[in-house]
């Protein structure tokens, strides 16, 4: 049974923002792991707040074609004959790389000449664009034979109760069309009343099909008869029917299934909750909606595209194709000139799948290594650089004949790293909540941050009144509360030892009062120098040179050069424009006073913004910016990796395919 | 495009703990514990003994590693055949080693341990009697001039791929993932991209080596 998680009863926004006239409706369960899945969790995830979970339906449809009456908006088709083509809305694209995008508007490209030649128009690929999944029919255009509920799930044939022909058949298809990015697409149709002679017809069609045929009977439209049981498949208008016979009739009372599933392009149906077997192949076409047909008097179905639990155990076949996806992918060789040209450079030599094997474990040890230097976790550095060399001695020791293989481990010439160290001080200063000493400590080893960006000073002086009023509650609340937490104490750093001394001159303040004095003063200096100053943002560009102090070899890299430049050379992100975080400095500011507001701010309703929590976050922006003051990206690679992963699927999986059946964030990134 | 793919901080660490806890990097995992303040759910103590096995198999101490595997679960080899059968032939391919490094040229301790050991499993399975009749042509050839099929077999490497296999396995056992989550990311990287290299021809390539 396919139940509807809390989680993802949040996604409901984004799926459905679009029509706000239907129903809310969840993301259904079996989709959770899908590629569509794991872009709607992002596009809740970057959304700063309030209203940016809209779609961006009114900028994707500027077309300079005319939509037929059945596009919802949004649902931009291009017309195959007219070669209307239109222009790509940016939305939001500022951040790409100009490599990527050149690479990837390659794409976009193809994909219109696609669309243009092939039969079946293609959506647009812009993959800002989070298309909605059907969730209810749609009531343009159908026959006046058809009546749709309220809700618009049920659909009940009241037409001529003569002597009905084929002539008077009626279809109704869903208000969206499905995204081939949800991998597979079920729905279910209960069959309400079977009417006067069960001719019900289920199943999906192209947004050109006309609604006067039953599914199936005509060109792009694919459908399985209740009255017979047999199944059709883009008949050709004119010529004899020939149908095929598929599964059992179906009438009053069943529940009948249909998935298609865009992994192979088959689609099949289910009755009563057993499925009946593939029903038809080579289903193509990224322009597909779920349909209905019906032709006599009193026929009654209602659908259920997800909003209920399914009869059929959908999810369980779902995991059936994720472990094939899965079993694809391992199964393809890892190439070693991408690992290589990626991230190592001098792989342990080895013929074979182990020396795929070796590349890997080598580009993951980089990825790790990298990863903990990033973020300063200096011991962590050693301590894994210690680990791998008692690996690979262990390996080397014994009695090898060609054993070369521990020189190719550049991790052992992981070394002592200053500017690693350094910025782990920082960071921890501020995790203890001591900002002087983050501040003092950052303006001497790397001014830089600080001239580039006056915000992270800001950040770091907002958080300072924070925690002064943060000390002056907990003193009033009288226990746990201790000095020199606040101040801090650091004189066994020599180069220190001048701040030190002039802290140590500071009176220690001992009371609640003395401490509010303090925090006050502070803060309406802080309101001085900052009430009109305004951020504007900037877009840095980010040298590229070797990073100076990293853990990684710089031999190795020069070797992976060499080898790269031998190869077919291939567009690389080298330089990604970073826009700057740009903090609103009122709002900022006033968040912070309110604190003021308040005799007692950690009982108060923004007692939130005391939480040690906060302190994180204000800790890796500081650290962002003194890497990229340093010349950094501000992102680890292993992070990059994963987004530009998540990316390549993304875009392959709005063909549908292997790609839709992997979520990058719920199969590596959930515990 | 890139840029707006949101990871969050937690699910790193995540992942990085994943990859030092299910390879055995032991003090690695503990002081990242502390550094990054999170909190293991995976008992640290328990990746001590996997990482014995692995530093014996590594050092082709094999019969070291058969017993530590059996102290630490006695029915891991014996419901799991073909995993026996790879650390005996890696066994046996040791013992080949250890005469070709010397001048010693007798071949009987192989040829003893071949028939004792390694023949009635073979008997019983096709596929390990070719690797048993692909590893005893070892003895035919010297070691400078093998073919590289065979070459591939003295490959230290292959003692990397038996201690992988033995640690998926003890993994499993216990009921634990049997391999680390960012082998599997960085597989569906090479996966996607030469997917999209066959869709569009090229691809904007994942230059990491200048960031690190």
């Amino acid at each position: 049974m396919a139940l509807f998680s809390a989680k993802t009863a949040q996604m409901t926004a984004a799926a459905v923002e679009s029509s706000a006239s239907e129903s809310q409706m969840a993301l259904p369960s079996y989709l959770e792991y899908t590629a569509y899945a794991d872009r709607v969790e992002n596009s809740l995830a970057s959304a700063p707040s309030g209203p940016s979970l809209q779609l961006p339906l009114e900028t994707s449809s500027t077309v300079s074609g005319p939509l037929t009456p059945f596009e919802q908006p949004g649902y931009v088709v291009q017309d195959p004959l007219n070669t209307t083509t239109f222009s790509v809305p940016s939305v939001g694209s500022v951040d790409i790389p100009a490599d990527t995008a050149a690479a990837f508007s390659l794409r976009q490209q193809q994909m219109e000449i696609d669309s243009q030649t092939s039969l079946f128009p293609s959506q647009t690929s812009k993959s800002d664009f989070l298309p909605p999944l059907p969730s209810c029919w749609n009531q343009e255009g159908i026959s006046a034979v058809l009546d749709l509920s309220k809700d618009k799930l049920e659909i009940r044939y009241t037409g001529p109760s003569s002597k009905a022909s084929d002539q008077d058949a009626a279809a109704v298809r869903a208000n969206h069309l499905i995204t081939p990015q949800c991998g597979l697409f079920y729905f279910e149709v209960e069959v309400i009343s079977a009417g006067k002679e069960g001719f019900i017809g289920i199943g999906f069609c192209g947004p050109k099909v006309a609604l006067n045929k039953m599914p199936g009977w005509v060109q792009d439209s694919w459908g399985y008869h209740g009255d017979d049981g047999n199944s059709f498949a883009c008949q050709t208008n004119g010529k004899p029917y020939s149908p095929v016979p598929y599964g059992p009739t179906f009438s009053t009372n069943d529940i009948i299934g249909c998935a298609i599933n865009f992994r192979n392009g088959t689609a099949f149906y289910t009755k009563n909750g057993i499925s009946l077997g593939v029903a038809f192949k080579d289903v193509k076409g990224s322009a597909l909606y779920p349909t209905v047909g019906m032709r006599t008097v009193g026929e009654h179905i209602r659908v259920n595209f997800g909003q209920r639990p399914f009869m059929f155990d959908i999810d369980a076949f779902m995991r059936e194709e994720k472990i094939k996806t899965y079993k694809q992918i391992s199964s393809y060789p890892l190439s070693i000139e991408l690992l290589n040209g990626g991230l190592s450079s001098a792989p342990p030599n080895g013929p074979g799948a182990s020396a795929s094997d070796a590349a890997l474990t080598h580009t993951i040890h980089k990825l790790i290594a990298s990863y903990l230097g990033y973020n300063g976790y200096v011991d962590s550095v050693h301590a894994f650089a210690d680990d791998v060399q008692k690996e690979i001695l262990a390996f080397s020791n014994a009695r090898v004949d060609n054993g070369n293989n521990a020189n190719s481990y550049s991790e052992q010439d992981m070394h002592e790293d200053l500017e690693t160290v350094n910025r782990q001080k920082i960071r921890v200063a501020v995790l203890e909540g001591n900002i002087d000493r983050a501040l003092k400590l950052t303006e001497l080893f790397f001014p830089k941050a600080f001239e580039d960006n006056p915000e992270i000073v800001f950040q770091l002086k907002c958080r300072k009144f924070v925690e002064l009023m943060r000390s002056c509650a907990l003193a009033k609340e009288g226990d746990e509360w201790t000095v020199s937490d606040q101040i801090g104490e650091y004189s066994e750093d020599q180069e220190m030892s001048d701040f030190s001394a002039a802290e140590s001159e500071k009176p220690v303040p001992n009371s609640s009062d003395q401490l509010l004095n303090e925090a006050l003063r502070y803060g309406q200096k802080l309101h001085d120098d900052y009430k009109s100053v305004t951020f504007t943002p900037k877009t840095t560009q980010i040298s590229t040179k070797p990073a100076t102090t990293s853990n990684m070899s710089s031999s190795a890299s020069s070797i992976a050069s060499d080898s790269s430049s031998s190869t077919v050379p291939s567009p690389q992100i080298t330089a990604s424009p970073t826009t700057t975080f740009v903090p609103d400095v009122q709002k900022a500011l006033g968040d912070i006073f309110s604190l003021m507001a308040y005799p007692d701010p950690l009982q108060s309703p923004v007692a939130h913004l005391l939480s040690e929590d906060g302190r994180a976050a204000v800790a890796e922006d500081l650290n962002a910016a003194i890497l990229v003051s340093e010349g950094k990206l501000s992102i680890a690679p292993l992070e990059r990796l994963i987004k530009h992963t998540t990316v390549l699927i993304r875009e392959l999986a709005e063909q549908g395919g292997q790609a839709a059946f992997v979520n990058i964030r719920r199969d590596f990134l959930s515990s | 495009m890139m840029n707006d793919v949101r990871v969050s901080k937690s699910s790193l660490n995540a992942l990085v703990m994943n990859y030092l806890i299910i390879e055995g990097y032991q003090s690695a995992a503990s002081k990242f514990a502390q550094e990054a303040n999170i909190s293991s759910s995976v008992a640290l103590d328990s990746i001590e003994d996997r990482i014995r096995i692995r530093a014996a198999i590594h050092a082709g101490h094999i019969p070291e590693a058969v017993e530590r595997i059996n102290d630490l679960n006695p029915e891991l080899l014996d419901t799991n055949p073909e995993l026996h059968f790879a650390l005996l032939r890696l066994q046996l391919i040791e013992l080949i080693r250890d005469l070709a490094s010397t001048s010693n040229d007798d071949i009987t301790p192989a040829l003893t341990f071949a028939a004792s050991h390694l023949a009635s499993r073979a008997q019983k399975n096709p596929e390990f009697l070719a690797d048993l009749e692909q590893t005893m042509a070892l003895l035919c050839f010297s070691p400078s001039n093998l073919v590289p099929q065979l070459a591939e077999l003295m490959d230290p490497a292959l003692r990397r791929q038996v201690a992988n296999k033995v640690n998926e396995a003890i993994l499993e056992a216990q009921g634990v993932m049997r391999e680390a989550k960012i082998r599997g990311l960085v597989r569906v990287w090479g996966w996607a991209d030469n997917a999209m290299r066959q869709e569009i021809g090229e691809v904007p390539a994942l230059d990491l080596k200048n960031l690190a």
